[in-house]
C-alpha cells in the first residue's frame, strides 16, 4: 500500500482558536479512512483545507507526491480529489443526469472555439459525459429519477445524487463530508452499502468525517480520531474502538450515536 | 450527428442536437410572435414607427448583453459604461481616424472588451452588493473620466456630428436601411447568445449560478467563467454603444449614466432573465411605452411604474415566462 494523501503539519488559526494544530496523516490507495472526533474537533476544518475550500496557516498537504496545499478547490479537483457536501448539494433546477453531466466537468473540458460552433470534440466528450453520467445512474440504480429535477427527489435520493456528482469527477480519492447526516438507520445503512460497492467498483481511496459510528465500523479500514485540532488515535477501526482516550474523548460520551 | 445518437442513449430530450433545438413549441412560438412583427415597420413606412423600430433593437442587443452577465448571478450596474465605452471609441474612429462603420463596432467591442476583463478580473471576486457598488461606481467613474478629458471625449459638450453609418460604400443614414441593419445585428447578437448559453460554456454558466460550491467542487474555475460571461454580455453592450453612436450622431457622458444601466436592468426582468428571447420582450414592451404613454402627461411616469410593478408582481420569470408556458401548453405538456 503506498500513501496517495500526504498532510503534514497542518496547523489552521482563526484569530485565536487553533481549529487545527499540526495534524499530520495518511490516506492509502484504495484505502477508506474515518476522520472521527467530537464536535469542534477540527473534522470539517481539515476537510476544508484539503479540498482548497481554506488555506491552511501552516504546514502542507500532498497528493500522488505533488503539493496541493492552498490551491483553488477547483485545481485539487483535477489531481482526482473531489469532496462532497455536509449538507445536500446538488444543482436544483437541472436534471439528475445534467447534475452528473456537470459534475463531470474535468472531463469534458473543450476549447471555447470547439465549444462555440459546437464542433466535434465539444459533441464527442458531451456525448462521452452523457454516457459516464447514465453509467453511473444505473451503478446508483436510479435511472427511473434520470429526468426528473435535482430539486425535486427526495432527501436521501439528493444524498445519493450528492456522491454520484462527485464521481462524476473521477475521484482518486473521495471525500465525504458527513454523508449520513439527517438519514435515518436503514438509509444510511443502505448508503454504506452503496459507497461500499462504489468503492469496490471504481477502486478509489474513501476518506470520511461521520459520526455514524455504525456507518464507520462497517466502512472504514482505519480510524483518525481528532480532539482539539490534535490527532489522538490512527490505526485499525477495532483498535482504535478499544483506545481508552478515544473512548474518554468521543465515544463513551456519545455512544447513541444519533449526532 | 448520427453517430452521435448511436453512442448515446438518451432520449429527444437530450440538448446538443441543433436540428431539434431549434424545432420546439417554444422557438415556433417566438418565430411566429416576432417574425411579422420584425416585417411591420417596413410595412407601415413611417419615420416614427421606424424609429421607435431601431430603438427597440438597439435597446434588444444591449440588454442581451446584460442577460448573459447575469447568468453567472452578477448584476452589473456598469452596463451603461460599456455601451459608452463602446460609443466613444466608434465615434472617435469614426470621426479622428476615418476608420469604415463596421470596423469602428470592432473597436468598439475590442475597447469594451479589455476594460471588461480588467474590472471583471478586478471586482469579480465579491459578491452581490458588493459587486453592484463596485459596478455602480465604475459607471460613475467613467462618466467622470468623460468629463476631464474634454480634448478626447468633448467633455460636457460631448461628439456630435458623428458620421452616417455606412457599410461598403452604401449609406445606412436612411430610417429603412438603418432598420434593416440594426434588425440583422439582433439576430446576429441573439445568435452569438444562443451558441454561448447551449454550449458547454453555457452548462458551467448555470452551474456557477445555480450552487457554487458544488460547481467549484466539479472543478468549475468560477472566476474565469465570470469574467467571460461579464466580458461577452459588456462587448455586446458596447457593439449596442457604437450603434447607438452612428444612429442618433451624438454622445455625451449623460447618455450612459446610471440610469442607463437601470433602464436596461428593468428591460432584463421585465421581459424574462432566463430566456435568450427575455431582452427582446423587454425592449419591445417598454421602449415604446413613454411614447404611448406621452398623451396623459403628467401621469405618465405614473402608469409606467404601476405596469413595472404589476408585470414583476404577476409575472415572476418575465414576459418570456409567460410566453414559454403558452408554448408548453401549445406542445402539450404541462
Amino acid at each position: 500500500m503506498t500513501a496517495i494523501l500526504e498532510v503534514s503539519d497542518l496547523t489552521m488559526r482563526f484569530g485565536g482558536l487553533t481549529a487545527l494544530d499540526s495534524l499530520s496523516f495518511k490516506v492509502n490507495d484504495h484505502e477508506t479512512v474515518g476522520l472521527i472526533g467530537p464536535n469542534g474537533a477540527g473534522k470539517t476544518t481539515a476537510f476544508n483545507v484539503i479540498s482548497g475550500v481554506l488555506a491552511p496557516t501552516s504546514g502542507t498537504v500532498h497528493y500522488r507526491g505533488s503539493a496541493i496545499t492552498g490551491l483553488p478547490t477547483h485545481r485539487i479537483v483535477r489531481h482526482g480529489v473531489v469532496r462532497t457536501f455536509q449538507s445536500t448539494s446538488v444543482f436544483a433546477k437541472a436534471s439528475v443526469l445534467d447534475n452528473i453531466v456537470c459534475g463531470g466537468f474535468v472531463n469534458w473540458e473543450t476549447g471555447f472555439v470547439s465549444n462555440l460552433f459546437n464542433g466535434a470534440k465539444t459533441r464527442a466528450t458531451q456525448a462521452a459525459a452523457r454516457d459516464r453520467a447514465m453509467e453511473l445512474i444505473r451503478l446508483a440504480g436510479i435511472e427511473e429519477l434520470a429526468h426528473s429535477a435535482a430539486g425535486e427527489l427526495s432527501y436521501g435520493h439528493q444524498k445519493r445524487l450528492g456522491l454520484l456528482v462527485a464521481l462524476a469527477a473521477s475521484p482518486s480519492l473521495l471525500l465525504l463530508d458527513e454523508p449520513a447526516a439527517g438519514l435515518n438507520a436503514e438509509e444510511s445503512e443502505e448508503l454504506a452499502e452503496f459507497i461500499r460497492s462504489v468503492k469496490q467498483q471504481l477502486q478509489i481511496a474513501v476518506l470520511l468525517v461521520e459520526h455514524h459510528i455504525e456507518m464507520i465500523t462497517s466502512l472504514c479500514d482505519r480510524l483518525i480520531v481528532l480532539e482539539y485540532g490534535r490527532k489522538i488515535a490512527d490505526g485499525p477501526v477495532a483498535e482504535v474502538r478499544q483506545d481508552p482516550r478515544v473512548v474518554d474523548a468521543y465515544l463513551g460520551v456519545d455512544d447513541d450515536d444519533d449526532a | 450527428m448520427s453517430e452521435l445518437q448511436q453512442t448515446n442513449p438518451v432520449p429527444a430530450t437530450a440538448k446538443w442536437k441543433i436540428p431539434q433545438e431549434f424545432l420546439t413549441a417554444k422557438s415556433a412560438t417566438y418565430c411566429a410572435l416576432f417574425l411579422p412583427l420584425a416585417a411591420l415597420p417596413l410595412l407601415i413606412d413611417s419615420s416614427f414607427v421606424y424609429h421607435i423600430a431601431i430603438l427597440v433593437c438597439l435597446n434588444a442587443i444591449i440588454t442581451s448583453g446584460l442577460g448573459v452577465i447575469v447568468r453567472v448571478d452578477q448584476l452589473s450596474l456598469a452596463h451603461g459604461a460599456f455601451a459608452g465605452i463602446g460609443a466613444y471609441a466608434s465615434a472617435l474612429a469614426v470621426i479622428k481616424l476615418g476608420v469604415p462603420f463596421l470596423l469602428s463596432l470592432v473597436l468598439a467591442a475590442l475597447a469594451a472588451g479589455v476594460a471588461a476583463v480588467l474590472l471583471g478580473r478586478l471586482v469579480l471576486g465579491l459578491k452581490g452588493v458588493y459587486f453592484v457598488l463596485a459596478t455602480f461606481a465604475f459607471n460613475e467613474l467613467f462618466r467622470m473620466i468623460m468629463l476631464l478629458l474634454p480634448e478626447i471625449s468633448g467633455g460636457t459638450n460631448g461628439l456630435s456630428n458623428i458620421p452616417a453609418a455606412e457599410i461598403a460604400g452604401l449609406e445606412i443614414s436612411s430610417k429603412p436601411g438603418f432598420y434593416i441593419f440594426i434588425a440583422l445585428a439582433l439576430a446576429a447578437t441573439l445568435l452569438v447568445v444562443w451558441m454561448i448559453l447551449r454550449s458547454p460554456i453555457g452548462r458551467a454558466f448555470d452551474a456557477i449560478s445555480g450552487n457554487l460550491p458544488l460547481a467549484q467542487a466539479s472543478g468549475i474555475p468560477p472566476r474565469r467563467y465570470q469574467i467571460l460571461a461579464f466580458t461577452s454580455g459588456s462587448v455586446i453592450a458596447g457593439v449596442g454603444g457604437g450603434i447607438m453612436a452612428a444612429y442618433v450622431g451624438f454622445i455625451s457622458p449623460e447618455s450612459f449614466t446610471f440610469w442607463f444601466s437601470v433602464n436596461t436592468i428593468i428591460m432584463l426582468i421585465v421581459g424574462g432573465r432566463y430566456s435568450i428571447m427575455g431582452p427582446v420582450l423587454g425592449a419591445l414592451l417598454l421602449t415604446p411605452l413613454p411614447e404611448v404613454l406621452r398623451s396623459t402627461g403628467q401621469l405618465q411616469q405614473i402608469i409606467y411604474g404601476v405596469c413595472l410593478i404589476a408585470i414583476l408582481r404577476f409575472m415572476p420569470g418575465g414576459v418570456s415566462g409567460l410566453i414559454d408556458r403558452f408554448a408548453e401548453l401549445m406542445s402539450g405538456r404541462k
